[in-house]
């Protein structure tokens, strides 16, 4: 099937294939390349066949499967020499397909399910629990989210001095899943002084459906967590240096907040707040590196000597955020031995949904990513990462944590 | 629908494929082989007719058997980031793809060699070798990307080659498949091996003497230090005239690089590599060794380079800083996209003092041409990378740009130099080598290609010019006097 002669956003995409001079630099990074050796199972691949489509040449099935198949983990973008935006390029491939190839049934239908399902939180709660019964009839992917959530009750300890307001968006997934991420960073912020408000209505902010292609239900999600935020972007009291810190625990979401700024960009009516909100967020891991030398004195490494400390850094804190390497860089500036193990830039597999939807792929590369993290091995080991999907997706039986739930569980009492 | 398979596939060629090698790994509508049309010189693209991804030499084999009965032409094809065309499809051919093929077979490190299949990443090979205290040395620009099996193809060269040489000495062993569907060793694990050296040969052969499925390299001890200099100089002439001081001394650098300023402010913008952008020219000179081999080395650097009209020398002090310096150089082609929607990138060699007449020509071309280039090079042995920007989309562009490089490439032959330092001849420099031999150079050339490939199936169309695209370009070395001989055949 052909794209129609006026295709959106042409010119953009035009202009983001041209920066890629065609070395094939990333491919040596690209997960899927190197599991299968495909030029189009590789960055290089995947831009030509968006820059195929358009030229006009006619797309099918076959053009969809090889950009399904892409974790979005941007590993590329670290590689590449030429500043190439890929995320920006398979954002409007995947868009366009949307409209010119429809799916068969099997691939659609989980698909709607996911994107929708995240608007809506209770049906989402719902879904989980639901799922959690019939947890064996459901393929063996989805078992990894159907874990009954982990819980970790903990007493604030009140602000000694009041920094800025942050606003902690709560995001869908994870307040289902693990409760305690969102709430072990507020605790934590609330030590340091922060004025910590927690955005409860905002829902998920679109990072799932963008990811399939669903740039509407993305966009819909996206305003509502806009709208959310809203009062307090209008608020007189934050502004200028007092302006509002806003964060989200899951770095995935965390650069979907970032991307807000491009969607909306053109729309009148949402750009200033979109723009505000680029402006406004950080990921937590910005905001507690400010505060090594206060944390260090109020931990307590005792309880975890002998535990090797490996980091997993998602690829959206790495090649997304471009935050490569600070996760690591925090732990052992706190005074831990830390390891990233063998290629710590490769891709775990779970890529926000995909590992639903290309399991087996993302099955190879969980175990490849266990394996290089040395959590095969004997004796205990830690993995800290800063991603829900992630965190899930690795996991075998709670090894696998938020840094941030983590760290948290380090202060000293009463600290 | 009908599947495109059964209407190109007449002769159950594609059939045949899928036997050997299973559905997953054979590609043939043209929305999937389109993918495989170049290497990264995209200015030649060619669709092909049927691209296969083989694991393991058996299956190679099968393949090469079947195009051998058909008389089909076979392109190996590594990574793909090949910059002279060798790696571009024959429509009618089919595309071998090694990329599949990418495990390290055997890392000895007493004996010091790792035995590889050839889609080995050639900085995978480092990787390995790291934890040994080892590394594979030939270190082209691309080495996170290029395969071993097409470095040995090109052979590849990188800035460390002035002092540990090309890929051709650091490969000990290559075992592949001639057209007949034999296997053909050569080379061996000792010095000087008995019989006739064909490894030289085969070394840089472009895929048109034999498959090679499996590569046995030279790992060396990794130098513990090592130093970057970065020297700035006013004008091309002094920088060059530095470049022949250092060689004329007894020191051999690890690495003796130049940029002019073009180059730098292209890269300066993104790597952030500290280069100085106001200097006319720069240069990069490392040295790698013991602690002490490595200070007093660069002491002699630097004072050679201060006494030669270095305006400022930069030493790296730490080993994040001297990687940050060399990833302005191992980026630079690439950092032209950013300046230009496309790159010709041209690889002439001309003697050492002929580098700053060379430079002094190609400024003048750009005027001549209007169309702007930025030159790096590898400046230890005067191996120039000229790289021409243009816009493939303006009318006329693309053929100024190649006219300018055959214009380059001309004065580097008039100059005493060669078409080709790395990149190989591919389909790019074709019409260049039918200037830089002879007839009779060439009819060896052929006739050696006959001896290993008498159907000519490898790689055909590629590396050696025939005569009767020498003489239809008008650009044949040989004067008028001199008969044609008529019974050459047409690779
Ligand atoms: C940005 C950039 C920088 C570069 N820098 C350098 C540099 O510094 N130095 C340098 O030397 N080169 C450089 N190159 C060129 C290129 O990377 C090298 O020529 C490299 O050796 C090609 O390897 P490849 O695996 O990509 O081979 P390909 O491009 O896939 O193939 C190259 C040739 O080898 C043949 N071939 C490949 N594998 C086999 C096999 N197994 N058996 C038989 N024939 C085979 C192909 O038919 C083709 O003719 C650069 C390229 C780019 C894009
Ligand atoms: S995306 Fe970047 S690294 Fe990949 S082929 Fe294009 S220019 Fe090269
Ligand atoms: S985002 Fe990841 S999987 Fe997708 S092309 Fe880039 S490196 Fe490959």
């Amino acid at each position: 099937m052909k794209l129609e002669e006026k295709i959106p956003r042409r010119a953009e995409v035009e202009d983001l294939l041209a920066r890629c001079v065609q070395c094939g630099f990333c491919n040596a990074t690209c997960p899927t390349y190197l599991a299968t050796g495909l030029e189009l199972e590789g960055p290089r691949g995947r831009i030509g066949l968006i820059k195929s489509m358009v030229e006009g040449h006619a797309v099918s099935e076959k053009t969809q499967h090889h950009l399904d198949r892409c974790l979005t983990c941007l590993n590329c973008e670290t590689s590449c020499p030429s500043g190439v935006e890929y995320r920006r390029i398979i954002d409007i491939g995947r868009a366009w397909m949307k409209d010119c190839i429809p799916r068969g049934i099997g691939s659609h239908l989980p698909r709607v399910m996911l994107s929708k399902m995240m608007a809506h939180p209770i049906g989402l709660g719902l879904g989980f629990r639901v799922g959690r019964w019939f947890k064996y009839l459901l393929p063996s992917a989805f078992r990894p989210y159907l874990h009954p959530p982990r819980r970790l009750n903990l007493a604030l300890s009140p602000a000694t001095e009041t920094l800025r307001t942050v606003l902690l968006l709560q995001g869908c997934v994870q307040r289902h899943l693990a409760p305690a991420i969102n709430q072990a960073l507020s605790d934590v912020l609330v030590k340091l002084g922060y004025r910590v408000v927690e955005i409860r209505h905002a829902d998920c902010c679109g990072a799932v459906g963008h990811h399939l292609g669903d740039s509407e239900t993305a966009k819909a999600q996206a305003k509502k967590t806009m709208r959310a935020l809203h009062p307090y972007l209008l608020d007189p009291t934050l502004q200028g240096d007092q302006a509002p810190i806003i964060v989200m625990t899951s770095s995935a979401c965390g650069l979907m907040l970032k991307d807000f700024e491009a969607l909306y960009q053109e729309d009148l009516e949402m750009a200033e707040d979109a723009k505000r909100i680029h402006q406004c967020a950080l990921d937590p891991l910005e905001l507690i590196e400010r505060h090594v030398s206060a944390i260090r004195h109020r931990i307590d490494h005792a309880g975890i000597k002998g535990l090797s400390l490996k980091i997993h850094e998602p690829c959206t804190l790495q090649h997304g955020l471009k935050l490569k390497g600070r996760l690591a860089a925090l732990f052992s500036s706190l005074g831990f031995e830390v390891s990233q193990g063998v290629a710590p830039h490769l891709c775990c597999g779970a890529g926000g949904v995909y590992s639903l939807m290309n399991p087996e792929m993302a099955q190879s590369l969980r175990e490849e990513k266990r394996r290089h993290l040395g959590l095969e091995g004997q004796g205990d080991a830690i993995a800290l990462t800063s991603n829900i999907g992630c965190m899930l997706h690795l996991d075998s039986k709670g090894e696998v944590v938020h840094w941030i739930e983590f760290l948290q569980g380090l202060f000293k009492e009463g600290r | 629908m009908n599947d495109p398979a059964d209407m190109i596939d007449a002769e159950g060629l594609i059939e045949a494929m899928v036997e050997i090698v299973g559905p997953e790994w054979v590609l043939y509508d043209p929305e999937e082989t389109r993918a495989y049309a170049s290497d990264a010189l995209t200015a030649y693209r060619e669709i092909p007719r049927v691209v296969v991804l083989p694991n393991g030499e058996e299956e190679i084999v099968a393949i090469v058997n079947i195009c051998q009965q058909r008389q089909i032409p076979i392109v190996p094809r590594g990574a793909g980031t090949g910059l002279s065309g060798g790696a571009r499809p024959i429509r009618e051919g089919v595309v071998l793809s090694l990329a599949r093929m990418n495990r390290i077979l055997a890392l000895d490190p007493e004996a010091a060699i790792a035995i590889l299949e050839p889609g080995v990443r050639n900085l995978a090979i480092s990787e390995a070798a790291f934890p040994h205290g080892l590394f594979y040395a030939p270190d082209p620009s691309s080495q996170i990307a290029c395969t071993i099996g097409g470095n040995v193809n090109e052979n590849a060269g990188g800035v460390h080659c002035l002092k540990y040489g090309l890929t051709l000495h650091n490969v000990l062993q290559v075992r592949g498949i001639l057209s007949s569907g034999e296997v053909f060793e050569c080379g061996g694990q000792t010095p000087d091996s008995p019989g006739l050296d064909l490894l030289p040969l085969l070394i840089g052969s472009e895929g048109m003497l034999m498959i090679v499925t499996e590569v046995t390299v030279r790992l060396l001890p990794r130098p513990t230090h090592a130093k970057v200099v970065m020297a700035s100089f006013d004008s091309i002439e002094t920088c060059a005239h530095a470049v022949a001081a250092i060689i004329s001394s007894s020191l051999i650098p690890a690495g003796l690089e130049m940029m002019d300023q073009a180059a730098t402010r292209a890269v300066e913008d993104y790597v952030h590599a500290g280069y100085d952008c106001e200097a006319a020219a720069i240069l990069l000179v490392e040295s790698d060794g013991s602690k002490t081999e490595v200070d007093e080395e660069i002491a002699e650097i630097k004072e050679i380079l201060l006494l030669n009209g270095s305006r400022s020398l930069v030493v790296s002090e730490t080993e994040e800083e001297r990687q940050r310096i060399w990833s302005g150089r191992k980026n630079a082609f690439p950092a032209a996209g950013r300046v230009a929607p496309e790159y010709y990138c041209m690889d002439g060699t001309v003697p050492r003092r002929q580098m700053a007449p060379l430079l002094a020509h190609i400024a003048q071309l750009e005027k001549h041409y209007r169309l702007r280039c930025m030159n790096v090079f590898h400046a230890g042995d005067g191996n120039m990378h000229p790289l021409i920007l243009f816009d493939g989309k303006i009318m006329g562009e693309w053929a100024r740009a190649e006219a300018f490089g055959n214009a380059i490439l001309e004065k580097c032959i008039e100059l005493g130099g060669t078409v080709t330092g790395e990149h190989g001849v591919g389909v790019e420099k074709l019409d260049s080598l039918c200037l830089q031999f002879t007839d009779a150079e060439r009819e060896v050339f052929h006739a050696l290609k006959k001896v290993f490939d008498p159907l000519r199936i490898l790689n055909p169309d590629k590396g050696i010019p025939s005569l009767r695209r020498c003489v239809e370009h008008g650009r044949k070395r040989v004067d008028a006097q001199k008969r044609l001989p008529t019974n050459l055949e047409h690779f």
